[in-house]
């Protein structure tokens, strides 16, 4: 029962399939979408550690590697993670008291200067869907407050976007402070300009092309 | 001289198909679904444009734009320059913003859209602008912005300090970034021996660039 109920879930994510109300996809329409599945599971007692790793992280995880065999294109990943989402909404306050279902927490953020947002918006999607608790600062993030967010949330990873090649400059301070603050705690970067090569002069941990590339690298990693 | 206009957003050539392109989709985006979310996604997008475009054309030798060689050949010979603005003004951000946290597939679009308006509106200042001079029976470069071509984007600060204080309501940020996201800064050269030539394309790295994609 725990296991069909859970690859309902991962297939309604991977399909899209937010709520029953939803019209999307059109030939499920008036079946149950991941809300409801993700209720009736935590109602039949499955543990919200399953509920995510085995059906919302296996959804969207089935939808991050058809995209990269470019067996899927973007739209579908993005409806995806609406799906996840909706699912999300009522997972994450019984998630908060069982923490250790989680991979840890991502402090997120665009540098100062910068207020493209884009880019990191998709990141801190697809690490949620992931597993990942996300904490978002927002654009135009000094590297003061990612040192407070450091602080106060004690993240596993911290991840910082950049759009252009001046506002990329705020890159390597950042990092640097963070090193200050909290040595050993990986500070990934990335943004249309950032190159691997940079990353490395700057001594952040690295950085990808891409937020799946990203998500990937962190759960080989941990 | 300086010169600003209004666009009309529902004169902008946008079409569902160009944010397909843009995604490496298929033209319908996979299915008759996400066609019809951009499709309403474009619709809802145009009133929420406050498409604005200016320019200040200058003697060629009252500014230095530290372009670097590349873009300092385009303009080579020009004897003004025609240093140029387009934004969609500062609603649009926020809705796009908005919009993702409620729908990541309507945000993404409103994003695209959003980028692919302010192209076309830099498009038709470039027309504009060609036709002006045409009529003083001078040529014109192609358009060409900070960022691209190998001018450094903190080229920007010269650009900004040829215009009027404000202009457009853009606003500069310490880092040379554009304020509101979705505006684009540039130069047109100007003059008699001046023409529109080939972006350098075959030399530049830069594969991404929708200006290649338009077959520059
Ligand atoms: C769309 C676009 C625009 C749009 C709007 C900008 C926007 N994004 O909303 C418009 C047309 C307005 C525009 C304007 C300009 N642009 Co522009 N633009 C682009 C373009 C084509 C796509 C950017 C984008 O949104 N991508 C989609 C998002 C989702 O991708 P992303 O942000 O890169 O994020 C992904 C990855 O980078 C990564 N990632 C992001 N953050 C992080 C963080 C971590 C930790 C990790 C691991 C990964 C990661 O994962 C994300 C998702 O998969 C890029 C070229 C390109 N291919 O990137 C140029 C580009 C960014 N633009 C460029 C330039 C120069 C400009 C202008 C300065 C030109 C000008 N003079 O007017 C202006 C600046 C605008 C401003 N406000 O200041 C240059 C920057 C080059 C440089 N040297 O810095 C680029 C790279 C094009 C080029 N020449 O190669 N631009
Ligand atoms: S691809 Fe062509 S148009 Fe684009 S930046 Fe390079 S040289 Fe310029």
């Amino acid at each position: 029962m725990t296991r069909e109920i859970l690859v309902e879930l991962a297939d309604a994510v991977a399909g899209g399939k937010a709520e029953r109300d939803s019209p999307y996809p059109p030939e499920r329409r008036g079946e149950d979408g991941a809300a409801e599945i993700c209720l009736a599971a935590l109602a039949a007692g499955v543990s919200p550690e399953d509920v995510l790793r085995r059906g919302l992280v296996a959804g969207m995880q089935r939808v991050g590697e058809r995209f990269a065999r470019g067996e899927a294109f973007i739209p579908e990943v993005l409806l995806a993670a609406k799906a996840m989402r909706a699912a999300l909404a009522h997972l994450e306050p019984r998630l908060a008291k069982e923490e250790a279902g989680r991979r840890g927490t991502v402090v997120l953020g665009t540098v100062a200067g910068d207020i493209h947002d884009l880019g990191k918006n998709l990141v801190g999607m697809v690490l949620q869907g992931a597993g990942w608790r996300v904490v978002d600062l927002g654009v135009d993030v000094s590297a003061d407050r990612f040192a407070q967010a450091v602080r106060a949330e004690h993240p596993r990873v911290v991840g910082l976007s950049a759009l252009l090649t001046t506002t990329m400059a705020h890159l390597g301070p950042t990092v640097e402070r963070l090193r200050r603050e909290a040595p050993g705690l990986p500070v990934y970067v990335g943004g249309a300009p950032v190159t691997p090569e940079f990353a490395e002069r700057i001594g952040a941990a690295g950085t990808f092309p891409d937020a799946f590339a990203f998500a990937r690298h962190l759960g080989e990693a941990g | 001289m300086t010169v600003e206009f209004s666009l009309e957003a529902d004169g902008l050539p946008l079409s569902a198909e160009e944010v397909f392109r843009a995604w490496h989709c298929p033209p319908d985006g996979g299915n008759a679904f996400v066609e019809a979310v951009v499709e309403r996604t474009l619709e809802a997008a145009r009133p929420r444009m406050a498409v604005r475009a200016g320019y200040r054309r200058l003697d060629a030798r009252e500014i230095d734009l530290e372009t670097g060689p590349v873009i300092g050949s385009q303009l080579e010979g020009a004897s003004s320059l025609v240093v140029f603005l387009v934004t969609l003004g500062p609603g649009y951000d926020e809705w796009v913003r908005s919009s993702f946290r409620r729908d990541p597939l309507v945000g993404c679009a409103a994003d695209t859209i959003g980028s692919l308006a302010v192209e076309e509106a830099a498009e038709i200042l470039e027309g504009r602008v060609d036709a002006e001079l045409l009529g003083e029976g001078l040529g014109a470069t192609r358009r060409l912005s900070p960022g691209y071509c190998g001018w450094d984007v903190a080229g920007q600060a010269a650009l900004f300090a040829a215009l009027p204080e404000g202009f457009l309501g853009v606003r500069l940020s310490p880092s040379f970034m554009m304020v509101p996201l979705k505006s684009v800064s540039g130069v047109i050269g100007a003059g008699r021996r001046v023409a529109k030539r080939p972006y350098p394309c075959a030399t530049c790295g830069i594969e991404s660039c929708s200006r290649r994609r338009r077959g520059a």
